[in-house]
């Protein structure tokens, strides 16, 4: 699942998006067969297939001909949030988009926490009359 | 942006699925590219070195025919070693592999009890490769 940033917009899927059809093609094949549909209590995919960036947070290791893709995400419970896409051209994952991705992850969890603590909106019977509701 | 404003956007984005499922529907070439990525991992399962051929020639945008022809061999065979049917020799996979822009070694694996098995990889010794 993308991580969705508070404008709407989705980071991860908008890479996908804007990479030639058979790039993105292989992305979503991966993010398919390696990290969809697995328990929590799965092992990650093995390296090189995956590997530990810094605490929970893990890159999935694409590389399409001579390009490297790195996608970083994180677990959540049952949950596999994507937070950050890049084309790798150096080593090692930048200390920028590291921290890009746990700023991303931090945001994710306190939106997720603030949405718990919102009592459920009123329903059926109990909803207010549709001309009092706010537009 | 206001608080009250980012309140109303939930942090949970669509489920990569559906986003692949709705480029698949705008694109021809994204059809195609994800069942030649389904067929390739089907084939991994059966045979691991024909399927890691058929991925690099495909993403290096090379024919079948081209590889045959720079790696010395025929088209025909060069199809039957990506549909599993084939088994290389050594110095047939090493020069296919050099056309790909990669190189072939050789691995050797010990079954030691109680411990992680032993492994040595190297290159192709070059009485073979003639």
């Amino acid at each position: 699942m993308y991580y969705r940033d508070s404008r709407g917009a989705e980071p991860v899927d908008e890479f996908i998006e804007a990479l030639p059809a058979k790039r993105a093609a292989k992305i979503d094949d991966y993010v398919e067969e390696y990290l969809n549909d697995k328990p929590p209590e799965a092992p990650p995919p093995e390296f090189p297939i995956s590997s530990q960036i810094e605490g929970e947070l893990r890159e999935l290791r694409v590389r399409f001909g001579n390009t490297r893709y790195r996608i970083l995400y994180q677990r959540s419970g049952n949950l596999v949030v994507l937070l950050h896409a890049i084309e790798k051209h150096t080593g090692a994952v930048s200390r920028g988009d590291i921290d890009l991705a746990k700023r991303r992850m931090a945001d994710f969890k306190r939106r997720m926490d603030a949405e718990r603590r919102m009592p459920p909106r009123a329903a059926g019977k109990d909803a207010p009359p549709r001309s009092r509701r706010r537009r | 942006m206001s608080p009250k404003t980012s309140n109303r956007v939930g942090p949970k984005g669509k489920p990569a699925i559906e986003a692949a499922t709705g480029r698949a529907r705008r694109s021809e070439h994204y059809r195609e590219a994800r069942d030649e990525y389904a067929a390739i991992r089907d084939l991994r399962k059966r045979n691991w070195i024909a399927a890691h051929i058929r991925e690099r020639r495909y993403e290096l945008d090379l024919t079948q025919q081209q590889v045959a022809q720079r790696a010395g061999t025929s088209h025909s065979f060069i199809s039957k070693l990506e549909g599993g049917e084939h088994i290389p020799t050594i110095p047939v996979l090493k020069r296919i592999l050099a056309v790909l822009d990669e190189e072939l070694l050789i691995g050797i694996e010990r079954r030691v009890p109680d411990e992680e098995p032993e492994r040595e990889v190297a290159p192709v010794p070059e009485l073979l490769t003639a």
